[in-house]
C-alpha cells in the first residue's frame, strides 16, 4: 500500500515518509500511478540536493572560497564549470543521484551530470542569497564567479547522494526490532510502547546533536559565522530559519530514504522537523561558545544571529545523523 | 518476482534495471526530460553568460573610485564616522586593496585613516567606514587608493 508522506493515518508509526521507504509496493503498482514519473524525478531531485548541501555547506561557509569566486577571470569560471562536469560524470558512474531509473548509456548520465550541475547552480545561488552574500549591488561578473566556483562542490555532493543516502528495509531504530527492547511485557512489535517512544526520542535528540556537532565543528572556530551575521538584516535570518526547516525536512523525509522513522511522540513529519531544529540551535549556541566564537557579554542581537548562522550547519547535520544512524 | 524478493526489496528496480540494460529501453521518462530540459538551460545560460560577459567585457586594468557619503557622517564617543563608497571600474580583481584617508585643514592636526579591503572584483562595489578623531566635514579630505595585489 502507498503510504501517506505526511504520515496521516498511520497509527503504529509515528509518522511514515513516504511509498519509497514501505518497499510494499510494486514497480508496475508505481509505474501506474506515476505514469509520467514525477514522484521518482521528485525524490531523486530531492536527494541531489540533500547531497548536494551536506557535502558543500563547509565550503559555502569560507570566505576564501567567496574571494576566489568573485575574482576569478571568466577562463577560470569555465575551467571550475568544466571540473565540475567531469566529476559529477565520473561519479554518476558509480553512484549518482537517482535510485529507481539509474541511467546505463552514456548520453543518460550526461543528462544526470546536467542535471547534477544545475542542482549546484540553484542550491549555491539560493544559499549565497540566504546568507546575502549575493547583493543587488553586486556586478553580474563577480556574483557568476561566485556561484559557479561554489556550485563546483555542490554539485559533486548531488553525484553521489544516491550512495549516501542508502535506502534501508529495516532497521533496529524503529520500534519494530526484535533487539533488546523493553517490549517484553506483551510480546508485541506493533504497537509501540510509551516508554520506547520515549528513548526513541531521545535517540533522535542525541543522533540530531552529534550530526549537527560533527558538520559544525569544522565552521564554528572560523570568522565567516561572525562575517555573515553582521552582514544580515533581519529578512535574512528568517530566511535562514525557513531555509533550514526545509532542508531538514527534505534530508529525513521528503524523499524516503534512509532508515526508517523512529516511532517517537510527536506524529507528524513537521513537528519532527521544528523540534529537530530546536535541538540544532542548541547545538550551534553550544559550539559557538564552546569555540569562544560567542561571548555571552555580546549584544542579544548578535548572539541570535551567530546563533541562527550556525544552526544552518548544524541543522543539515542534524538530519543526516538522524539520516544515517 | 518469481524469485522472491531480496532484503532490500530491490526485485522492482532490479527488473527496471534488467529492461533498461537490455533492449535499449534506457528512455526518458516525461518528468525526465522536462527537468532535462530546465536543466540545460540553466547550465547553459549560466556558461553562455559567462563566456558573453568575457567576449565582450574589456580587460581595463583595476581602477578605484571612491565617494564619501558626508550626510550619513555620524558623531559617537569621541568619533567621527564618516562611510564611503569603493568602486572598482576595471575588469580586473584587486585584492588586499589599502585605502588611505588624510584629513587636513587650518585648525586641524593632520590625521591619516587606513582601511584595507581583502578583496574587490571588477565592477564590485564595497562600503567602508573611516572613523576619524577630527570632524572630516570641518577640513580638506583626501581618499585614496594605496596598493592593492593582483590576483
Amino acid at each position: 500500500m502507498v503510504a501517506s508522506a505526511t504520515g496521516k493515518g498511520a497509527a503504529c508509526h509515528g509518522f511514515e515518509r513516504g511509498a519509497a521507504v514501505s518497499g510494499a509496493e510494486s514497480g508496475s503498482e508505481a509505474s501506474e500511478k506515476d505514469p509520467f514519473g514525477w514522484r521518482e524525478e521528485r525524490d531523486g531531485f530531492v536527494r541531489a540536493f540533500a547531497g548536494a548541501w551536506i557535502f558543500g555547506i563547509p565550503l559555502l561557509f569560507t570566505m576564501e572560497m567567496w574571494w576566489i569566486g568573485r575574482t576569478a577571470s571568466w577562463k577560470q569560471q569555465l575551467v571550475f564549470a568544466g571540473i565540475a562536469l567531469a566529476t559529477c560524470l565520473g561519479l554518476n558512474y558509480a553512484a549518482g543521484f537517482r535510485r529507481e531509473r539509474k541511467p546505463t548509456s552514456f548520453h543518460r548520465r550526461m543528462d544526470d551530470t546536467i542535471d547534477a550541475f544545475a542542482v549546484g547552480l540553484i542550491a549555491a545561488t539560493v544559499t549565497l542569497v540566504v546568507i546575502n552574500r549575493i547583493r543587488l549591488s553586486d556586478s553580474l561578473e563577480s556574483t557568476l564567479g561566485l556561484i559557479v566556483l561554489q556550485a563546483l562542490p555542490l554539485s559533486v555532493g548531488a553525484s553521489f547522494a544516491s550512495h549516501v543516502f542508502r535506502r534501508e528495509s529495516g532497521s533496529p531504530s524503529t520500534g519494530e526490532s526484535t533487539g533488546d527492547e523493553d517490549q517484553g511485557e506483551e510480546g508485541e512489535l506493533e504497537r509501540p510502547h510509551g516508554h520506547s517512544q520515549f528513548r526513541n526520542l531521545l535517540a533522535e535528540l542525541g543522533v540530531t546533536a552529534i550530526g549537527g556537532v560533527a558538520l559544525g565543528v569544522s565552521i564554528a572556530p572560523t570568522d565567516e559565522i561572525y562575517l555573515i551575521a553582521s552582514g544580515m538584516r533581519p529578512v535574512h535570518q528568517v530566511a535562514s530559519i525557513i531555509f533550514s526547516l526545509l532542508v531538514s525536512y527534505a534530508i529525513v523525509y521528503a524523499s524516503g530514504f534512509g532508515s526508517r522513522p523512529r516511532d517517537v511522540p510527536l506524529k507528524s513529519a513537521s513537528s519532527v522537523t521544528v523540534f529537530a531544529y530546536a535541538v540544532s540551535l542548541a547545538t550551534a549556541f553550544a559550539t559557538l561558545v564552546l569555540f569562544g566564537m560567542v561571548d555571552l557579554e555580546d549584544g542579544f542581537e548578535m548572539i541570535v544571529a551567530q546563533t541562527i548562522v550556525m544552526a544552518i550547519p548544524t541543522t543539515m547535520g542534524g538530519a543526516a545523523g538522524r539520516l544515517l544512524v | 518476482m518469481s524469485e522472491g524478493r531480496d532484503s532490500r526489496g530491490n526485485d522492482a528496480s532490479q527488473k527496471r534495471e534488467q529492461e533498461n540494460g537490455s533492449g535499449g529501453e534506457d528512455k526518458r521518462s516525461g518528468a525526465e526530460w522536462v527537468t532535462l530540459v530546465l536543466g540545460l538551460i540553466i547550465v547553459l545560460g549560466v556558461l553562455g553568460t559567462v563566456i558573453w560577459l568575457g567576449a565582450t567585457g574589456g580587460s581595463r586594468p583595476v581602477s578605484i573610485s571612491i565617494a564619501t557619503h558626508v550626510t550619513e557622517q555620524h558623531h559617537f564617543a569621541g568619533g567621527y564616522y564618516l562611510p564611503v563608497s569603493v568602486t572598482n571600474e576595471g575588469d580586473d580583481a584587486a585584492q588586499e586593496l589599502q585605502l588611505r584617508a588624510t584629513l587636513t585643514g587650518p585648525g586641524l592636526e593632520k590625521e591619516e585613516v587606513e582601511f584595507t579591503i581583502p578583496s574587490l572584483g571588477g565592477g564590485q562595489h564595497a562600503r567602508a567606514m573611516f572613523v576619524f578623531r577630527q570632524d572630516p566635514a570641518s577640513g580638506t579630505l583626501e581618499i585614496l587608493p594605496v596598493g592593492f595585489l593582483l590576483p
